[in-house]
């Protein structure tokens, strides 16, 4: 990195001019990811072993190893990309290293037996961009993902980082900003999808008003179990969010901002703080903001592990050192939130959505997407949106489209369809907030409202995938289960008829459901939305209601014949050895914890149903599937 | 410590009687001791609580009446000096267990109806004196100048002094003598003062004023023992002030074996606290600037440094940023990352996130229970594991997902779990 002096704005260009001119040297550029997934197959000793091959066979000059974000493609994990070609590494261990050094980098082949075969297709890739997942994709707030160091502040200058923020100064018109954020259609991507251009609007008026000086705030919590975009977009790009909250706080006039992190992400965490403390010494962050004389300056709050926390008037009370409880709303935030003060909050993907829409128009960000949002925001879902595609799926990873994309394009396109011969059952989106959508809507085409009126949310972006594995009735006692655990207590109608939910849930996956049951958890469903302090209690009944609105037969079936057709539901299920396929090879006595398998070699084994616990190793260990559920 | 003012005051005390006791162990709720204190003839006595005592009037108001029953009779009125002034506390007070536990049952003949009164005040003055021994305190006679009397339970020192330069006024009083009798500014929270003020003198209502330091604010406050006039009794006796000390820790007592408060207030809690590094957490504090607004965060780093968050350490974090005891423990026990138990070396986080729950997370963490005998949320007894569900770790993609200590390991089954555990324990 440069030194510490202060840049000013007409230095960037030079900058970015300088590290391009760098890489430009290089023969080629190895992309290693360093996201947390890939981190878990370690791929921080890859990279690390990967430079210091290089650096002793003599070409450190030709060739550079980059440790990036999560490249999105986490199922395949761990990917190097070497670039410019775009040849495409997955599965990576160390022990490949050397081939790739000396076949790909000094022989010029790459190494076929890395390179991603489709397993639709049995077609080998060579380049990542003909690989089917990458394919629709359409990146602006992962638009540096896979290719620059998060760590490394020059990386996202080289890539025109912090040029949207010195036009912004230079023009130095926080209300043209404003305006700009409102054209664009930007709605808030954690959640609720409240035009972000109005919320700032608000935010300043309320701060004139009043005299006070706002703050801005970063909701990185995260707590949406099955979603981890904005993990991915810190750990892969954390200047994008700190150049959108310089924007947003220019515009609001604010001074101070905050993010609010999950302790449970020691990655992004580590990556914010240093990216904070380069963009300090670069004076992007200061009291004099690249030489404008516009002050600014972030600092972090570590959640502790709550999901209500999320929630904005929650977060605020968490982030000044209490519970978070949220309150009610009639007091909204952008007049007295943090401190009092008049605050915006927005979420990661928000803030690092924000540059781009400043340095490539309004008009080009409302294009992309669904509806005319040029007058109003909430005529449309404008841009492109991140989602964390995972469950039963073939590509499981990151991936962000374009609004108005189908769900079938998204899973079957870009996710390959479901494994192993199974069939799609539903799709859950919005986390627990949110709910099923069944094969019937695969058409849909995904924005704010499509998925509201589908009974589900966009929530902040996970789309998990169900094969016919999957019991729904389950599902919904799951996600009930979370939000019992989750509900801070302090409004009665999601504290005690969440609970009340639960046991009836409970009660008809264990069989013993009774006529009536559904209708009351209609009932029930309907009083916990409509009275509920946050939204939290508002939105908990999405999981049920969604489920009993698509998937109700398997409600009657689980009350009615105690059948669950998925083989999920302990209670309701036996494991059963088939004798045809099971050629008595043994492999299952053992493992089994309570001795339940009796069998000779070649012989039929069979399952003691009287001992078996249903912990479905047997079924795991045998390699002729000849372990059935019934 | 004490400024000018104090030692000045201080120094013109007159001592008319001094008596030291022995710590009282407390046994379920009782340290079987009442103290008799008679300030006219300087004199004082320690009187065993009996069993039937116990049976029949169980503590509180009961003693209270019980010890006034053996002062009184017919022909006594309010302003007799054979009328005991009487405080005490139950076998629960001092115990955190209960609402109202903390509070003093005071009873006299009052000034007001000439009949027996009892009334009630918070504060700390019941649990103090338990602490410092005793279950009950009476006061008779009368003194003929201006006297402090004075229960140390940190020394194991009673004593009557003349005081004749103290303010009358509680306010100025407490504060007088909460910094006389405190040996530095922590000290002074084991310091509570009883007085009635100059409006005691005149009418016939007066109440009694019981202190409490509040740390957080610097100064003594208040709370009244306030029906029946009690506090024109304490100044007919010419008595200033009653002051009564806690020894700097409160022996340790149970109320009652119970399997619910065993598992509430197990043995660890204690182990834990004595544990602590004390300087460390201050450590952690004075890294956060003593700001409050990052109270969460410095409880993390106790509980990523102690494994848990300790009596000592909430004692400590208040102390030093001003938030209340309270508030931490709301904190500590709303947020999932904490833990007032200690938590196991390693901890094993099963992810039940909802990809991990649709690929089967439920039966992995059945798995992890059984293998290591303890259920979801629960510590091995050696220490060396814990076990969480969690929702969610952020790698989705590999679900499902378990994280053992600090490494991730994505795509599990089942079967591979009992050889997972066997290398976690051979290392
Ligand atoms: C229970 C609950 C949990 C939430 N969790 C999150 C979260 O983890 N991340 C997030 O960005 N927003 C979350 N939200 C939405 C926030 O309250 C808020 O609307 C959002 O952060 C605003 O930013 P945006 O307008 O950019 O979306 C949650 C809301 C609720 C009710
Ligand atoms: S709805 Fe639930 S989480 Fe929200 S305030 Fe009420 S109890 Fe708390
Ligand atoms: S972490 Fe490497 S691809 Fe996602
Ligand atoms: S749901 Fe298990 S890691 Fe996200």
């Amino acid at each position: 990195m440069a030194s510490a002096c202060k840049v000013k704005a007409g230095d960037l260009g030079k900058i970015a001019d300088r590290v391009n001119a760098s890489f430009g040297r290089y023969k080629a550029m190895l992309m290693v990811c360093t996201g947390t997934a890939c981190v878990s197959a370690r791929s921080f000793s890859i990279r690390d072993r990967l430079a210091l091959k290089i650096a002793e066979k003599g070409i450190a000059d030709d060739y550079l190893v980059v440790g990036t974000g999560c490249n999105g493609f986490c199922a395949v994990g761990p990917i190097i990309v070497v670039q410019p070609e775009g040849v495409f590494y997955q599965r990576v261990t160390d022990k490949d290293l050397d081939e790739i050094l000396e076949q790909h980098l000094v022989g010029g082949k790459p190494v076929e037996r890395l390179l991603y075969e489709d397993p639709a297709t049995g077609k080998v890739h060579t380049r990542m961009d003909e690989i089917e997942f990458f394919g629709k994709q359409q990146l602006i707030a992962l638009r540096n993902k896979g290719i620059i160091d998060p760590e490394n502040i020059d990386h996202y200058i080289a890539r025109g980082g912090y040029a949207a923020l010195g036009k912004v100064l230079e023009a130095g018109d926080p209300e043209a900003v404003i305006r700009e954020v409102i054209d664009s259609g930007i709605r808030g991507r954690g959640g609720g999808g409240f035009p972000a251009g109005i919320k700032w609007q608000s935010g300043r008026r309320a701060a004139g008003e009043r005299g006070e000086v706002p703050y801005v705030v970063c909701n990185a919590d995260e707590g949406d179990p099955g979603a981890y975009m904005d993990r991915s977009i810190i750990e892969t790009d954390p200047h994008t969010v700190l150049e959108g909250m310089l924007i947003g706080a220019f515009a609001l006039g604010a001074r101070e901002g905050f993010i609010y992190i999950r302790k449970e992400y020691p990655l992004a965490l580590v990556r914010l703080e240093k990216a904070i403390e380069q963009a300090r010494s670069y004076g992007f962050l200061g009291p004099d903001v690249l030489g404008s004389g516009f002050a600014f300056d972030v600092s972090i709050h570590r959640g502790a592990g709550a999901f209500v926390c999320g929630e904005s008037t929650a977060l605020m009370a968490s982030m000044s050192g209490r519970v978070g409880e949220p309150r009610a709303k009639y007091v909204h935030n952008v007049e007295y939130g943090y401190r009092d003060r008049p605050t915006v909050l927005n979420n990661v993907e928000t803030w690092a959505t924000i540059p781009v829409i400043m340095d490539r128009g309004a008009s080009w960000f409302a294009s992309i997407g669904t509806g005319d949002v040029a007058g109003d925001p909430w005529a449309g879902s404008s841009g492109t949106k991140a989602f964390s595609l995972v469950g039963n799926i073939a590509n499981t990873g990151l991936v962000e489209v374009p609004m108005g994309i189908t769900l079938r394009e998204i899973i079957f396109d870009i996710g390959g369809g479901i494994p192993n011969g199974r069939s799609f059952k539903a799709v859950q989106t919005g986390g627990p907030s949110g709910g099923c959508i069944p094969a019937s809507k695969l058409d849909l085409e995904i924005d704010f409202d499509s998925l509201s009126e589908a009974g589900s949310m966009m929530g902040s972006g996970g789309l998990i995938v169900m094969d016919d594995q999957t019991c729904m009735v389950d599902v919904a006692r799951y996600f009930i289960d979370f939000l019992v655990d989750e509900s801070c207590g302090k409004c009665t109608p999601c504290r005690e008829g969440l609970f009340a939910l639960k046991r009836i849930l409970e009660r008809i996956c264990r069989g013993e459901g009774e006529e009536g049951d559904v209708q009351f958890l209609e009932e029930l469903c309907g009083t916990i939305g409509a009275t509920s302090l946050c939204q939290l209690g508002a939105t908990a009944v999405n999981p049920v209601m969604s489920t009993l609105r698509y998937f109700r037969e398997e409600y009657e079936e689980h009350i009615r014949d105690h059948r669950c057709r998925a083989g999920v539901c302990k209670e309701l299920i036996t494991y059963r050895i088939v004798a045809d396929p099971c050629t008595g090879c043994l492999a299952c006595l053992k493992p089994c914890p309570t001795q339940a398998i009796t069998g000779e070699k070649k012989k039929v084994h069979v399952i003691d149903e009287e001992k078996c616990i249903k912990c479905g190793i047997c079924r795991e260990v045998c390699t002729f599937d000849a372990v059935e559920v019934v | 410590m004490a400024s000018e003012h104090v030692a000045r005051i201080r120094d013109a005390h007159e001592n008319l009687a001094r008596y030291t006791f022995e710590p009282a162990p407390l046994q379920r709720g009782y340290s079987n001791r009442v103290i008799r204190i008679d300030v006219g003839k300087n004199s004082m006595e320690i009187l065993p609580v009996t069993q039937q005592m116990k049976d029949l009037w169980i503590g509180g108001k009961g003693f209270d009446l019980w010890l006034m029953l053996q002062e009184i009779d017919s022909g006594t009125r309010w302003d007799s000096p054979e009328n005991p002034i009487c405080f005490s506390s139950g076998p629960l007070g001092g115990t955190t267990s209960f609402p109202g536990a903390g509070k003093t049952l005071v009873t006299a003949i009052s000034p007001l109806t000439d009949s027996i009164m009892d009334c009630n005040v918070g504060g700390y003055l019941g649990p103090y004196l338990k602490f410092a021994g005793f279950d009950a305190l009476e006061i008779v006679g009368k003194a003929s100048d201006e006297v402090v009397v004075v229960i140390d339970g940190s020394t194991g020192e009673m004593s009557i002094d003349r005081a004749p330069l103290e303010s009358i006024d509680s306010h100025l009083l407490a504060e007088e003598l909460t910094e006389m009798y405190a040996v530095n500014e922590h000290d002074k929270r084991n310091v509570t003062v009883v007085s009635a003020g100059r409006a005691a003198d005149h009418v016939r209502m007066g109440v009694l004023n019981v202190s409490f330091y509040d740390w957080r604010r610097g100064i003594p406050r208040f709370k009244q023992a306030g029906r029946g006039g009690v506090g024109t009794v304490f100044r007919d006796k010419k008595i200033k002030a009653l002051v009564v000390k806690a020894p700097e820790s409160p022996p340790p007592w149970k109320v009652a074996e119970n399997k619910v408060a065993s598992h509430f207030a197990s043995d660890k809690l204690d182990l834990a606290a004595e544990r602590t590094d004390r300087e460390a957490v201050r450590a952690i504090v004075r890294k956060w600037n003593c700001d409050p607004e990052y109270a969460i965060e410095m409880m993390q780093d106790v509980q990523d440094l102690e494994r848990c968050i300790s009596m000592a350490a909430v004692d400590e974090v208040s102390l030093r940023t001003g938030v209340s005891k309270a508030r931490l423990y709301h904190i500590a026990t709303f947020y999932k990352a904490f833990s007032l138990e200690p938590r196991g070396e390693t901890i094993i986080q099963v992810c039940v996130g909802t990809t991990c729950h649709v690929k089967g997370a439920a039966r992995l963490l059945e798995t992890f229970e059984r293998e290591l005998d303890i259920s979801e949320g629960g510590t091995t007894p050696d220490g060396r594991f814990s076990l969480d569900a969690v929702a969610c770790l952020g790698c989705c993609s590999l679900a499902p997902v378990v994280k053992l200590g600090d490494e991730v390991i994505g795509n599990v089954q089942s079967k591979q779990i009992a050889r997972m555990m066997k290398k976690q324990r051979s290392n």
